[in-house]
């Protein structure tokens, strides 16, 4: 059980092109921002893995954001997204 | 002070007087005159009467000058030249100059007279004239001491009228009134003449015309004063009376020659006295200085002193003060004597007086010996004070060097007799006596090295002696001293190394016998300490074999104290005779074993703590021995009793996980077995209190063991405890499947499998999996948990569902929660998204009227509002985005 912690660099074609991963959780779910699902041929796939929570997005700290403000921060970080997880 | 202006005028009035006298010369005062002219005329008959002639008028006769010049002849006794026979004026003249030449040929000079005013017949220039030449003839020869003729004159009258008491001559006027003045001259010179003791100042007449009348009656001295005049006249005419008493001078001159002579005897008396007043002075310094150098010599021949420095620096200070205060008025007196003696011959041989002849022994040249003497004396005197100084310097040198030597010898000499008498050697161990000796040693080569500076001590102390030192005494008490505690020093030098001689063989012999004492005595202290450990050995026993077996060995150690006993008095011996050996050699230095710290005390002592433990001991083993059987009893009580109750809860306990595996039956049957078998077990209290009765009578026994059972108290109550709470927990849990099962729909025939994987795991059979029980148990129940970094994810996903509090134990019913959630495929978004999808024919969106047409009118209406539009591929107006919108219901979101 690793507790290891990951920088990960995602990058993608286009903004019609999705991320690839299920998010789950939020400050305001009481849970942890956490990788629910990873989709296969996807950006995410071999980076992100179910489980991972996410402790940063770009440089902001993703501890305290709601399931929606952690949404509309990858929404609008444009084709490369840098997650921190553990 | 004095009133300046008083004095003043006194004075003036004195001197006024002096002039008026002098005055009077001129301006003659008409009585004066009248006396004068009758005293001038008396006398100049009185003189002319030898040439057979007189005068009536002294302003008449005198005219002519012929009376003139015999007058002075006469008195003179000198013959003038012719006188010039005219009777022509001129002639007058020239004869009164040949008076007048001759009178300043005998040296006065006649400044204001001349011929002329003698020949007119001028009375004053007359009187003038004859009073110079009785000044000059009648009175300048009188000279008392060398006084002026007037000042003679009176001095002359003082003299002689000086025993007469009433008579006072101060003047020739006013001191000559009373008449007594010249009464006292004639009773002076003639006391037959008058009884002067008749006389009385009151009677000035008849006193003045006695003594006329006597002068004139036997002195033949004319009468030249009129006693009327002399008393009527307020003052009589000086040069009167001077006349008058220049006669009474001449006519006494045989008296004045007398009185010359007693003069001149009185000056050769004088000289005479003055003569032997310097013999006798000569005299007094010659006894004097004799005296005293009779009395100085011995003190410079006295060459004795009391021997010291300062004796001797006190007699050469004595000496310095003799030679700078008391010699020199010596000396001074020597040469006074000397300069006396000369003069005084000197004057004797000036004096045709014969040469002095001083009395015996008192000779200049007895003097001059005597002081040679004097100074032979003190000549030797210095010199003998100076080597006795030398002398003595020496001594005190030779005396500061004995005592410097006998300071470091007693220095060094101090304590050394208590060293040596010292008995600290009888304390001392045989080492410490070795090392004693060896420094005994030493000192006695330092003592041999010292007899040397004794000798020198000795050698000095008999030069003083020689030479005689003034603290010999002392000297010789010390060097004395010194000797004999030399010669002391040397015996107990010899007796302290005899005494540590013998010390020695004594302490070597002690030591070999504290040697045997050591050797012997260690081991049985060993022994004795073991025995008295052993004896009182606090043995926990807890059966009887034990107990025996200690009783058994004692019993065996009971049999080798004979022997020990023999050791003991052994020992004792070894320790009496050292003893003995110090006491009997007095040194009690030796009495301390250096081998061994054992005394025979301590092991006396422990003898005797050894003997009185054995009988001790066997009280103890016996009492232990009752004891234990005592506890034998007790356990076997116990074991019966547990041995009934233990297999009793142990098969409950599996009456109930059977029960709880829950495989017999239905829920509902196995809650009602469990509440039977909690009826049961209530019931069965009972023995676990009497039990607890047992069990309390065998710990206050202090019984820990007991090898008739299996069971302790704490394991039965643990499995009492373990019975009652797994038929609690049981029933519990049972109860709970019951809520699950009703709840998440679940078959019996699930939750079995559930129950039957998780209890193949929980072979604790605690009802909780670790997380590695937990992960088989998955892996048994179908999950893919691979060995891989995927699966391990999985893993921790599933285990923050289960254990969210990070515990590490995963319990049934959370293992039943998650089993339900994970097989039901009922409410997750997954589940819901794929739900969807059928509904809209695979579709990635759904249109309204799929959703209106597959779902109750509430729950389409539902969607319809709340889904998003579908922008993804294949998008059509109308489509529905039903992903997000389930995902959205999960609090997730796709990306």
């Amino acid at each position: 059980m690793s507790q290891g912690i990951l920088t990960l660099n995602l990058a993608r074609d286009g903004a019609s092109m999705p991320w690839g991963f299920r998010l789950q959780g939020g400050s305001d779910l009481g849970q942890p921002l956490t990788i629910q699902r990873v989709f296969l041929g996807s950006p995410s796939e071999g980076e992100l893995h179910r489980g991972d929570i996410i402790m940063r997005i770009g440089d902001r700290d993703s501890n305290r954001l709601t399931h929606q403000e952690a949404h509309d921060v990858i929404v609008r970080s444009g084709n490369n997204l840098k997650l921190v997880v553990k | 002070m004095a009133n300046p202006d008083m004095y003043n005028e006194s004075f003036n009035e004195r001197y006024m007087d002096q002039e008026e006298e002098w005055e009077r010369e001129g301006l003659l005062d008409p009585a004066w005159e009248k006396q004068q002219r009758k005293t001038f005329t008396a006398w100049c008959n009185s003189h002319l009467r030898k040439a057979g002639t007189q005068i009536e008028n002294i302003e008449e006769d005198f005219r002519n000058g012929l009376k003139l010049m015999l007058l002075l002849e006469v008195i003179s006794g000198e013959t003038l030249p012719r006188p010039d026979r005219g009777k022509m004026r001129f002639h007058k003249i020239a004869n009164v100059n040949k008076g007048l030449e001759f009178i300043e040929r005998k040296g006065v000079k006649l400044v204001s007279i001349g011929a002329e005013e003698i020949v007119d017949g001028n009375v004053k220039m007359t009187l003038g004239l004859i009073w110079t030449i009785i000044l000059r003839f009648a009175i300048q020869d009188i000279s008392v001491e060398e006084m002026t003729a007037k000042e003679g004159l009176l001095l002359w009258c003082q003299r002689k009228t000086a025993p007469y008491k009433n008579v006072n001559v101060q003047n020739f006027h006013l001191s000559w009134k009373d008449g007594l003045a010249f009464c006292a001259l004639i009773h002076r010179h003639r006391p037959d003449l008058l009884d002067y003791g008749k006389l009385s100042k009151d009677n000035p007449i008849e006193n003045l015309n006695l003594a006329f009348d006597i002068a004139e009656k036997y002195l033949n001295i004319p009468r030249m004063l009129d006693a009327e005049d002399m008393v009527n006249t307020p003052k009589p005419d000086e040069r009167a009376v001077m006349t008058y008493v220049s006669c009474y001078y001449h006519a006494f001159q045989g008296a004045q020659q007398a009185e010359t002579a007693a003069n001149r005897i009185c000056k050769v008396l004088k000289v005479n006295q003055e003569n032997e007043r310097l013999m006798e002075e000569y005299e007094r310094l010659a006894s004097d200085l004799l005296e005293w150098i009779r009395r100085t010599t011995p003190w410079l021949e006295n060459k004795t002193t009391d021997n010291t420095l300062n004796g001797v620096l006190k007699k050469l200070n004595e000496f310095r003060t003799y030679r700078r205060s008391h010699k020199p008025p010596r000396v001074e007196q020597k040469a006074k004597l000397e300069t006396s003696f000369n003069t005084l011959q000197t004057k004797l041989r000036l004096s045709n007086r014969p040469a002095y002849l001083p009395s015996e022994g008192k000779m200049v040249s007895d003097i001059a010996n005597a002081w040679k003497g004097l100074e032979t004396a003190e000549k030797g005197f210095e010199e003998w004070l100076l080597s006795e100084m030398m002398r003595l310097e020496r001594l005190d040198h030779l005396a500061q060097k004995f005592k410097h030597k006998a300071d470091i010898h007693e220095d060094w000499t101090k304590g050394k007799e208590e060293m040596l008498q010292s008995q600290d050697f009888r304390k001392c161990k045989l080492y410490e006596l070795k090392a004693l000796k060896k420094k005994h040693e030493a000192f006695e080569s330092d003592l041999a090295a010292h007899q040397d500076r004794v000798e020198q001590i000795a050698a000095i102390a008999q030069e003083l002696n020689a030479l005689n030192y003034h603290d010999v005494a002392n000297i010789n008490s010390r060097c004395q001293r010194i000797c004999d505690q030399w010669d002391r020093l040397g015996t107990l030098t010899q007796k302290r190394r005899t005494a540590l001689e013998e010390a020695e063989r004594v302490l070597e012999k002690i030591d070999q016998l504290h040697l045997e004492f050591a050797k012997r005595a260690a081991p049985f202290n060993n022994w004795l300490d073991g025995a008295r450990e052993d004896l009182v050995d606090m043995f926990i026993v807890h059966t009887m074999d034990e107990i025996q077996a200690l009783i058994d060995a004692h019993e065996q150690f009971k049999q080798t104290l004979g022997e020990a006993d023999k050791e003991h008095k052994a020992i004792i011996a070894l320790s009496q005779e050292v003893q003995t050996i110090a006491t009997q050699y007095q040194i009690p230095g030796g009495i301390e074993n250096p081998y061994t710290t054992i005394t025979s005390t301590t092991i006396t002592n422990k003898w005797g703590e050894v003997k009185q433990l054995v009988p001790k001991r066997d009280q103890i083993l016996q009492t232990e021995m009752m004891r234990q059987q005592s506890n034998e009893r007790l356990r076997r009580k116990f074991a019966e009793k547990a041995n009934v109750v233990g297999p009793w809860i142990e098969h409950q306990i599996d009456a109930v996980l059977a029960a709880g595996m829950g495989m017999q039956g239905t829920l509902e049957d196995q809650l009602n077995k469990l509440k039977q078998m909690e009826q049961t077990v209530v019931q069965y209290r009972s023995h676990i209190d009497e039990l607890e009765k047992f069990n309390q009578e065998v710990q206050e026994a202090m019984i820990y063991e007991n090898r008739y059972t299996q069971y302790s108290m704490e394991t039965l109550r643990v499995g009492w405890e373990q019975l009652l709470t797994s038929i609690h927990r049981t029933t519990n849990e049972i109860e709970n499947q019951i809520l699950t099962r009703d709840s998440k729909g679940i078959t019996q025939e699930q939750l079995n499998d559930c129950r039957s994987s998780f209890n193949h795991f929980d072979k604790t059979r605690s009802g909780r999996l670790t997380p590695e029980e937990f992960k088989s148990c998955l892996v048994s129940l179908g999950f893919n948990i691979r060995n891989d970094r995927q699966g391990e994810a999985e893993f921790r996903r599933i285990m923050n569902i289960v254990d969210p509090n990070n515990t590490n134990i995963v319990q049934f019913e959370v293992f039943l929660d998650f089993m339900t959630k994970e097989s039901s495929d009922t409410d997750t978004a997954e589940q819901i998204i794929e739900s969807f999808r059928i509904l809209a024919g695979d579709k990635p969106y759904i249109m309204p009227d799929e959703l209106q047409r597959e779902l109750p009118q509430d729950q389409a209406d539902y969607c319809i509002q709340r889904m998003p539009p579908y922008k993804g591929p294949g998008a059509v107006p109308g489509a529905l985005d039903y992903m997000s919108f389930s995902t959205s219901l999960y609090g997730e979101s796709d990306l």
